[in-house]
């Protein structure tokens, strides 16, 4: 068990290098003088060459790029020069939203997707058993954001039920973009949950069940239900992923200030730092998830556990 | 390995098989799917029509800013005859515009998911086949890989290379060739313990030519399968770059460049969202209809990671 765990924590880790060694090489890759940049147009040779030497951009790569990885162990992202701060600073008061709003859209993600397939399956072959494959592949056809901005146009613009954006008006700003991002992902993960359903409706254990006088629906919702949910657990880890991705898209349509608006405003000012230390952020939230959801796997399952541990 | 030849093909040949009765669930479904790889395969041959002859088909200029184009508010206009899908902030024809942003989108994600095909593939054989750490360390990268948040990934990239139909595509490749890498090595491992590869082994084969003879052709099928259904993704990814104001930019139109332009304009416009939306729906729904249906179940040989990998790409 442990040795497992060792080694999973490796590749976490690195994993994580791998991205600051990303991270670092795109700072490299781009072209101009970042001391320039720093100092601004109007500053005189000798300040430029001052602030060169005091971050260091004098130095040879390999020891920027050893003393950049350091920095990073330290949360040292760098300065955002579009923001006037930190860039830990900056990702810091924002992060906040993001996680809030990827946390309520997983939970209503999981709300939409598991009744929705566990009554599906129950009508297989249906209208709503067809409905339900349809509207995944339609949501799914369409970027997140595009959701967002329909139901912004219809319940914000033309009915006036919810805020135009921002966080101002408490829970009522969060009702649309929780809704753009669990809705679609809600769909699609009913629709994967369906197929593993129905595979694990033809095992001998739910003849048996019912021959021993066990309702259908509670054998669903007991037996079924969890057997085919605990497979899928690698896949919401990544869904969980995706969606942190989708949140600080949907962000920039909502005008909700987390990190996808900070990302969509370096974007516009070219602020690398602000950019690559928010991608590094959200590594380090994918990483950490899928590492609890393998364990979690491990935890629950006994099958994967006597395969994974032997 | 005459086994190759024409001759011993007809000799394999199943007569065909006695008709399944009506309404059987398996045929039911093999039929839905054959229905929507017809209707797939229409929509995308449509689509491809409009995008080669793109200079034919378009009614104006797609560049050209046209002071005739503006509405009386120096806005945007509606639908009309002259302009059949209205016409953008500069009064530029969003109908031709589509057509080009088409060509431009779509050609680019077709090539970038290629390149990330042949590079998934090798990636996978090569890590399916090698029996040192050599292979490891391959997979491990595809892990890493797959680890990356997408979007995220081709936002870094394409902020820092520029924007430009090239860098588009390099921010495609880094995100799509992973998922593929990993879809490749599933269907390598379990094909390259068939009794068939252990008898081209034994008849002298050479470890390439068991991989690009034997194995190759079993992973085919289902890594075409995946590349198809990353087309669709890798488009959904341009609009989203597009809209964050990344990748391909104005004045050149893609569907990315025209939903970002367009967000300004849409409460009093909503035409310049929902027609390169629907467009690029179109698109996304042929590729996914043609993907799902190549990918029938007794051509995936493993499952389980498969399903995460594929999960992760629709990270969009």
């Amino acid at each position: 068990m442990s040795r497992y765990i060792v080694r999973r924590l490796l590749l976490a880790v690195v994993t994580l290098w791998a991205l600051a060694t990303l991270g670092f090489l795109l700072v490299e890759a781009i072209p101009g003088d970042p001391a320039r940049q720093l100092a601004g147009p109007t500053a005189s040779v000798q300040t430029v060459q001052a602030i060169r030497h005091a971050y260091g951009f004098d130095r040879p790569a390999w020891d920027r790029y050893v003393s950049t990885l350091v920095r990073f162990t330290h949360f040292d992202l760098g300065y955002a020069f579009s923001r006037s701060e930190p860039v830990r600073s900056v990702i810091a008061r924002d992060v906040g939203h993001t996680l809030t709003l990827t946390v309520l859209a997983f939970l209503g993600e999981l709300l939409i997707g598991i009744p929705l397939a566990v009554f599906v399956t129950s009508r297989k072959g249906r209208l709503a058993d067809g409905s339900l494959v349809a509207a995944a592949g339609a949501t799914s056809a369409v970027p997140t954001f595009l959701v967002g901005l329909l139901l912004l146009y219809a319940f914000s613009f033309r009915l006036r039920w919810f805020p135009l954006g921002g966080t101002t008006e408490g829970w009522r700003s969060y009702v649309l973009p929780v809704l753009t991002v669990a809705v679609p992902y809600g769909l699609v993960l009913g629709r994967i949950l369906r197929t593993s359903m129905l595979d694990e409706l033809e095992r001998p254990y739910v003849q048996f069940a019912l021959a021993r006088g066990e309702r259908m629906g509670r054998i669903r919702w007991r037996d079924v239900l969890p057997n085919s949910l605990v497979p899928l657990f690698s896949v919401l880890a990544l869904d969980f992923a995706g969606l942190f991705a989708t949140v600080a898209v949907v962000e920039v349509v909502f005008s909700i200030p987390g990190v996808g608006e900070d990302l969509f405003g370096a974007i516009r000012r070219l602020d690398t730092s602000l950019i690559i230390g928010i991608a590094l952020v959200a590594g380090l939230v994918v990483v950490t998830v899928n590492l609890l959801a393998d364990l979690a796997v491990i935890a629950i399952d006994p099958r994967v556990r006597r395969a994974t541990l032997g | 390995m005459s086994d190759r030849g024409p001759g011993r093909t007809a000799v394999l040949t199943i007569p065909d098989a006695p008709p399944l009765p009506e309404g059987a669930p398996v045929a039911r479904e093999q039929g839905e799917r054959r229905l929507g790889v017809r209707i797939g395969v229409v929509l995308l041959v449509l689509i491809a029509f409009v995008c080669v002859a793109a200079p034919l088909v378009a009614p104006k200029d797609p560049y050209r800013e046209n002071v005739a184009g503006l509405g009386p508010d120096g806005g945007p206009q509606g639908p009309s005859l002259e302009w059949p899908l209205g016409t953008d902030g500069k009064g530029r024809d969003v109908l031709s515009r589509l057509i080009y942003g088409g060509r431009v989108t779509f050609g680019a994600c077709a090539l970038a998911i290629a390149l990330a095909t042949l590079i998934g593939l090798a990636i996978g054989l090569l890590a399916a086949s090698s029996e040192s750490a050599a292979g490891n360390v391959l997979m491990r990268m595809t892990d890493i890989g797959l680890a990356i948040p997408g979007l995220l990934l081709a936002a870094a990239l394409t902020s820092v290379l520029g924007s430009g139909v090239p860098s588009l595509i390099v921010a495609l490749v880094a995100v799509f060739w992973a998922p593929l890498a990993r879809v490749t090595y599933g269907q390598a491992v379990v094909v390259k313990e068939r009794p068939f590869v252990e008898a081209a082994r034994s008849l002298g084969a050479g470890r390439i030519r068991i991989l690009v003879v034997e194995i190759t052709p079993h992973v085919l099928p289902i890594l075409l399968a995946y590349a198809a259904l990353s087309v669709g993704w890798a488009a959904l990814f341009e609009s989203s770059l597009g809209f964050l104001g990344l990748g391909v930019q104005e004045p050149t139109s893609s569907i990315g460049s025209m939903l970002g332009s367009g967000l300004p304009y849409y409460r009093l416009h909503p035409g310049l969202i929902v027609f390169p939306a629907l467009y690029l729906g179109m698109f996304v729904t042929a590729t996914t209809l043609i993907g799902e249906g190549l990918r029938t179940p007794h051509r995936r040989v493993a499952a389980g990671k498969t399903t995460a990998a594929e999960m992760k790409v629709i990270g969009r």
